[in-house]
């Protein structure tokens, strides 16, 4: 006799009561990304729009993720050896120490194999929106987490570390409407870490209104810094949903 | 044909034009912009700089294109910076350095490299081997740098800083331009940002050549575009040398750098002093003094024709040049080295203010009694071969007596002040309209290079219709010391308006679109200064009003 696979309608409540199952970003560019229609902002994870992106393994070509659906790996752990303390200080780590980091430039996620981050403010019509400021307001992870960029002079600023002094008052970026900035951002641990990223910002449209148009949105999302995966870790992250407990 | 800013008669004709893509010279001082390469099969390479009217990446249709030979890249002050250790490859540490940096900074250019090709075009190149797979890439080699800037020693570098906060440097002219200096692999359909540095003001003309294989047999093709990039001079003059120069019916007085090698147009410059020793009853500042009518032979001209800059006005009939008012506190006093007395305002101004620059410079030193900021308005009198002119008011030195270029809101209402004997505090107030002019005291000193004055008034702005373009335009002087764009601090911002209700400003942080409403530059000449006059321009709307204004935050 043939059995039909099925799943018991307990499993399937199961299954239905589990509501967050997200695909795995592991290659290409794609940005934190904020919509901002009728002046509401909101958060997305944009991937694939130069190029297509990998997600679940598969080529993606310019689609938004709600934060909750896509989980970001960054499988490139390397050694940092430097002289520069702001950078260490700033990452969290002494010279010599491992660090996970998905760099801001093409040519390197290119050939590192990672995902190319920026924060997204395209979607943003720079004629009804001020500056867009990003805060920096929960960090949950085995380690210490940060964003930074290196200028041209190679003295880096920290928009985020937790490594000085925790989450403080300090870690945030601005930026304008429809600009698109990409960002190195490190780990010191491997592991889940969530990071909980506040945006705002005035809606000129509705300056005159007595909240002063400041909108906001929040937004949590997953980085899974792994080990360079084996073919075997590959396939298990790359072909399958991934079926994980959201947090209250 | 004085044109006006807004025409109520504008012809429907010019309204329904589609502006030209083409023919408009632009500056870009800041904002995010793009060298891009396309590359279609049947029509072949396209390089030029372009930005996105909606910064939709995956929207071609959004991507406006700017001719290279028509666009021009202005370094800001917020590349203002000096190298370092990291920088050794381009210059040696502490020196100054132009640098647009990688990542975003506002007020400064964010310029990335675009590549708009389909895949599958071109092969993909991995070192030195190219293959049928992949997607497709293409190459960028460094061809040459040359223009003022270089032939002053300035020196060009691209280069990507790393995660490591290491240096991948791309091109870089200060080691000799070689097969070395290129991107080898920028795959098509990418955008990358890289940092870009020069070391010496100038004119930089940068020849880039983008190259690939064909697919399926690696037929190469490659393209080279020259892209102008500018590193404004300083403006700051240590004497005032200047020459009466005419060209056709333009008279101007010239003055400029001799050692640097740049000529600047009126109000670009900014004459600063030192504190007298010795010298007349009552001098406090001096500056060296050197007034001719040979004109110019020096590389760069700022803000200024190098036809007029280079065209003496003494033809052999006679250059003169008279002393007609001056502006500011205590009086000014020209003494040549003989020690003859060449111009003294304290007896007013008349005949014997005249000077006779024909035959031989008129050399000495330039007094003030006071510290403050001073306007000498001259008028020039030549006569040419073809007509003789002479321009009454307009032509006009700037100096500081005791006080640099970078002179602040305070010195300014101080200096004014004592210019009309006014109580000291009159002019404290940024918020304050002494005059009553409409025109805060804020605003007035972020125009002061302009001879705006918190007294006297006067005008800083002139709109005119462009030609054949459909657009309008308001030019003014940017005194980039004021508001250097960083978006804090005291802010010009120019705006636009249809209905004089709801108006739009440029700011540090919302730069416009170049093709559709924009701040350009309007300077002459291959050179600019950090004082640059600048214009506001935007289609005429159909409703035919076009309304432009300043505002000082």
């Amino acid at each position: 006799m043939k059995i039909k696979p099925f799943l018991p309608s307990s499993a399937a409540l199961l299954l239905l009561s589990t509501p967050a199952h997200a695909v795995l970003w592991s290659a290409g560019h794609g940005d934190l990304g904020l919509e901002g229609d009728g002046g509401v902002l909101e958060f997305e994870v944009h991937v694939g729009e130069d190029d297509p992106a990998t997600v679940g393994g598969l080529p993606v070509s310019d689609t938004g993720y709600d934060p909750a659906d896509i989980e970001i790996a960054v499988a490139n752990r390397q050694q940092l050896v430097s002289t520069n303390m702001n950078l260490l200080n700033g990452i969290g780590i002494s010279s010599g120490d491992l660090f996970s980091f998905l760099p801001n430039s093409e040519t390197l996620s290119d050939s590192l194999g990672t995902p190319l981050l920026g924060f997204g403010l395209e979607e943003l019509d720079s004629t009804e929106w001020g500056d867009i400021t990003f805060t920096l307001t929960g960090v949950s992870g085995p380690g210490l987490f940060s964003v930074y960029q290196i200028d041209g002079l190679g003295d880096p600023t920290f928009f985020f570390s937790t490594a000085l002094g925790g989450i403080t008052a300090d870690d945030f970026v601005t930026l304008p409407a429809g600009i698109h900035d990409d960002f190195n951002f490190a780990f010191t641990e491997e592991g889940i870490y969530d990071v909980t990223i506040q945006a705002s910002g005035t809606y000129l449209p509705a300056m005159g209104d007595l909240d002063g148009g400041l909108r906001s949105t929040s937004g949590t999302f997953t980085f899974a810094v792994v080990p360079e995966p084996s073919t075997a870790l590959l396939g298990l992250f790359g072909g399958l949903a991934l079926l994980r407990r959201r947090r209250a | 044909m004085q044109l006006i800013c807004v025409n109520k008669f504008l012809p429907l004709l010019l309204v329904g034009l589609v502006p030209s893509t083409k023919a408009v010279e632009l500056d870009l001082l800041y904002g995010h912009y793009e060298i891009q390469t396309d590359y279609r099969p049947g029509s072949g390479w396209w390089l030029g700089q372009t930005y996105n009217q909606n910064d939709d990446f995956n929207d071609r249709s959004q991507i406006r294109r700017l001719e290279a030979s028509t666009t021009k890249i202005v370094a800001p002050p917020r590349a203002i910076t000096v190298g370092n250790a990291a920088t050794s490859f381009l210059l040696p540490p502490g020196q100054p350095l132009w640098l647009l940096n990688q990542g975003f900074q506002v007020g400064n250019h964010f310029l990335g490299m675009r590549v708009v090709i389909d895949p599958f075009v071109f092969q993909t190149r991995v070192g030195t081997n190219y293959t049928n797979s992949g997607t497709g890439s293409v190459s960028m080699r460094l061809a040459s740098v040359t223009g003022s800037g270089p032939d002053r020693s300035g020196k060009f570098a691209l280069w990507e800083s790393d995660p490591f906060a290491g240096q991948i440097v791309y091109f870089n002219s200060n080691d000799g331009i070689t097969a070395d200096d290129e991107i080898p692999t920028l795959p098509v359909g990418t955008h990358s940002h890289f940092n870009w540095g020069f070391t010496k003001p100038g004119e930089y003309k940068i020849s880039i050549e983008a190259f690939g294989r064909l697919r399926p047999d690696g037929d190469p093709t490659s393209m080279t575009e020259t892209f102008t990039f500018i590193v404004p001079h300083t403006g700051r003059l240590a004497a005032l040398d200047a020459e009466l120069c005419v060209s056709g019916t333009d008279i101007a007085l010239v003055p400029g750098d001799r050692a640097l090698g740049v000529a600047f147009g009126p109000r670009r410059s900014f004459v600063e002093t030192t504190a007298t020793t010795s010298g007349p009853p009552g001098a406090a500042w001096q500056t060296p003094l050197r007034l001719a009518a040979a004109g110019w032979a020096v590389p760069d001209h700022a803000g200024i024709s190098a036809i007029l800059a280079s065209s003496g006005a003494d033809l052999g009939s006679g250059a003169r040049l008279t002393l007609r008012a001056h502006r500011g506190p205590g009086h000014v006093i020209a003494l040549a080295d003989s020690g003859a007395v060449l111009f003294d305002s304290s007896d007013g101004f008349g005949p014997a203010d005249e000077l006779d620059l024909a035959a031989v410079p008129v050399t000495g030193t330039l007094y003030f009694t006071e510290k403050g900021l001073h306007t000498l308005e001259f008028a020039g009198d030549a006569q040419t071969e073809a007509n003789s002119m002479t321009k009454d008011t307009g032509l006009v030195i700037r100096c500081g007596a005791g006080l640099p270029v970078t002179y602040t809101f305070a010195d300014w209402a101080d200096s004014h002040e004592r210019t009309h004997a006014l109580p000291p505090g009159t002019l404290a107030s940024p918020s304050g309209d002494f005059n009553g002019d409409g025109r805060t005291h804020r605003l007035e000193y972020l125009l002061d290079a302009a001879d705006v004055s918190p007294v006297t008034g006067g005008s800083a702005t002139r709109a005119l219709l462009e030609p054949g373009t459909g657009f309008g335009r308001m030019t003014f002087l940017r005194d980039l010391y004021k508001d250097p764009l960083l978006g804090t601090g005291l802010q010009l911002q120019s705006g636009f308006s249809g209905d004089l209700t709801a108006w739009t400003y440029l700011t540090a942080s919302k730069v416009g679109f170049p093709l559709e409403f924009f701040e350009t530059g309007a300077d002459q000449g291959n050179a600019r200064s950090l004082l640059m006059m600048r214009a506001i321009r935007r289609q005429t709307p159909v409703s035919g009003r076009n309304f432009f204004r300043l505002r000082g935050q």
